[in-house]
């Protein structure tokens, strides 16, 4: 099975492993990319995700743009594993920031 | 990653972004920001620093890991976050009041629609006046400062007097700090006029957008004739009232003026300012049908921008002190603890927060671009009319906490995550006006694209680390000239 797969009408399809990569971080950078492209995200099976990528000129170079996509990819899986392992330090620095007697009467 | 129960530290919240070949930079939840290779980066997330390292020790003193909740950074961080989210509890500190929308001048880029000079109707009564004033002082800000705008405010003098005099009256009985400013084209400006402002230490903003032939390009009487010649016989008259700091000048750029850099800040110098704050058009009013002509798009501002900066800093290199005002802001908010409200540029958005704008019909708006947009027959911004509602009715009503509520950068997609985050803002008005939505879509706004270069522009020359430029850009934090702060 390819990874990446060249569909009809000058389409692409990046098969995304749902073990590593979370919807949530597909989701945001299919979002960084729709300036040059349609992109749709879909559930191919239970393994994988499938991300459709349409360019919307003929300018857009389809294959550098799916493997930007790729490394893009695992920035934002980065960032939200990191998001949820930190996320009780930063309400908690916030809490402290904006109520600082709050947690002195606790 | 590695198993959280485990970890040998805790990695702070902050956001990345990959810069340059094969590094990564990092900035903190207070804006500290942090540079390394992509695979110290990838150690550092992977929980695989060395804890003897350098690099373990910096990223710990950089408030970038810690190694227990009870670490003291934790408590630092609180306090700086506390600092830099400041402008938050300064609710509302500018008011703007639109005195008159008459004007002199038709410009080129006006975005007020303005009027001939003999339609009172547009001017601001004293009953809105006093109206105005009374909301002003309701703010709970300490420090107030109210703009006078137009239209050419000098066309109304007498409000801006009465409205001064009634300000301060009764500013000083609720122990509010009151400054004032009249941005005009000064063009006409009596004795009388700047002998009331300097007895009354009243801040002139003036427009100048470069030499002659540029500034008369932009800036035109109603007839047609350039201004450049007035505007800079009346500033020598300014100057022998009012002292030079409090007079000071911005300009607009339009496609005119991007083949001019070094030639508009010339000019800046050869008139004795100590800054220039370098501006985008404004998608409104007159400019809006002329966008072709004197539009351009967002790349040739950065590359304008960029030589700009370049000459402005290579000038000050010389011993001559110009800053330029938008680049200092964004140098504080990133090299300094300090907070730093900017109506223009902020996350939750500065609409009524920090700026809010009463028209000469007493209409109140949320932002000068919302005025902007309610010329044009929008008036999905206006919050109210001081003849009609309340200081209640009009800080806090639902539709205006439901945009400052959709402009928290947590909330907004291409911002949540950008490392920028914490230097940059949002303006929901632009984005209603250009993307016809006022959350925006970063990929295609040219807001976001400016923003985004101009910040990275700067982090290439800071992290250049040249102590002729570093030096250069510590003197405008600081607003002292190069020979005080270099240590050469």
């Amino acid at each position: 099975m390819k990874i990446i797969e060249k569909l009809e009408d000058g389409k692409l399809l990046l098969r995304v492993e749902k073990s590593i990569y979370r919807h949530d971080a597909i989701l945001s950078s299919a979002y960084k990319f729709t300036d040059d492209c349609y992109i749709h995200v879909d559930s191919i099976d239970s393994n994988y995700y499938g991300v459709y990528f349409a360019p919307k000129d003929s300018t857009v170079d389809l294959i550098s743009l799916v493997n930007n996509f790729c490394n893009e990819l695992i920035d934002e899986q980065i960032r939200f594993s990191l998001d949820i392992s930190n996320k009780s330090i930063k309400e908690l620095i916030i809490r402290k920031a904006f109520f600082p007697f709050q947690d002195h009467e606790e | 990653m590695k198993n959280k129960t485990i970890n040998p530290y805790i990695i702070l919240p902050f956001h990345f972004m990959r810069f340059k070949k094969d590094h990564v930079l990092i900035v903190n939840l207070v804006g500290e920001y942090f540079y390394l290779s992509a695979d110290d980066f990838a150690k550092m997330v992977d929980y695989s620093l060395n804890p003897k390292s350098d690099l373990y020790f910096n990223l710990k003193a950089k408030h970038f890991i810690a190694e227990t909740l009870s670490d003291p950074a934790i408590e630092l961080l609180t306090i700086k976050y506390r600092t830099k989210k400041g402008f938050l509890s300064d609710f509302t500190s500018l008011h703007m009041f639109v005195i008159t929308l008459r004007c002199n001048h038709k410009c080129t880029y006006c975005h007020a629609s303005s009027k001939d000079t003999d339609k009172k109707v547009f001017d601001m009564s004293m009953e809105t006046a006093k109206k105005a004033v009374d909301i002003t002082l309701m703010s709970p800000s300490k420090s107030i400062k109210i703009e006078f705008q137009g239209g050419e405010p000098l066309l109304n003098f007498e409000t801006i007097q009465y409205i001064i005099e009634y300000a301060k009256s009764q500013a000083a009985l609720k122990r509010q700090k009151i400054e004032f400013v009249v941005c005009t084209n000064l063009t006409l400006v009596t004795d009388e006029m700047l002998k009331y402002f300097a007895d009354n230490n009243i801040l002139l903003s003036i427009s100048l957008d470069g030499p002659e032939h540029v500034h008369n390009y932009n800036r035109h009487y109603r007839d047609g004739s350039g201004s450049h010649e007035d505007v800079l016989r009346y500033l020598d008259k300014a100057r022998k009232y009012i002292k030079p700091e409090n007079i000071s000048a911005l300009m607009t750029t339009t496609k005119h003026s991007l083949n001019f850099s070094s030639e508009i800040v010339d000019e800046y110098i050869r008139n004795g300012f100590r800054s220039i704050f370098i501006r985008t058009l404004n998608p409104f009013g007159y400019a809006l049908p002329k966008m072709d002509e004197i539009g351009y798009s967002a790349s040739e501002f950065i590359d304008f921008y960029k030589r700009i900066l370049d000459y402005i800093i290579k000038i000050n290199q010389k011993g001559i002190y110009i800053e330029e005002s938008f680049t200092s802001l964004l140098l504080t908010r990133i090299l300094t603890p300090f907070s730093t409200g900017f109506v223009d540029l902020q996350f939750p958005a500065g609409i009524s927060i920090s700026g809010v704008i009463y028209d000469y019909n007493g209409n109140v708006y949320s932002s000068d671009e919302a005025r902007m947009l309610a010329q044009m027959g929008d008036s999905k911004f206006c919050i109210g009319n001081l003849h009609t509602n309340t200081y209640k009715e009009l800080f806090y009503n639902n539709t205006l906490q439901k945009i400052i509520k959709s402009t928290c950068a947590e909330s907004l997609p291409g911002c949540s995550d950008c490392a920028f985050q914490m230097y940059c803002g949002v303006d929901p008005i632009r984005n209603y006006v250009s993307q016809k939505d006022i959350m925006g879509h970063r990929p295609t706004s040219d807001f976001c694209f400016i923003h985004k270069e101009v910040i990275k522009y700067l982090f290439e020359i800071i992290l250049q680390n040249d102590s002729n430029q570093m030096d250069v850009f510590w003197s405008w934090i600081t607003g002292r000239c190069l020979s005080e702060v270099s240590i050469n």
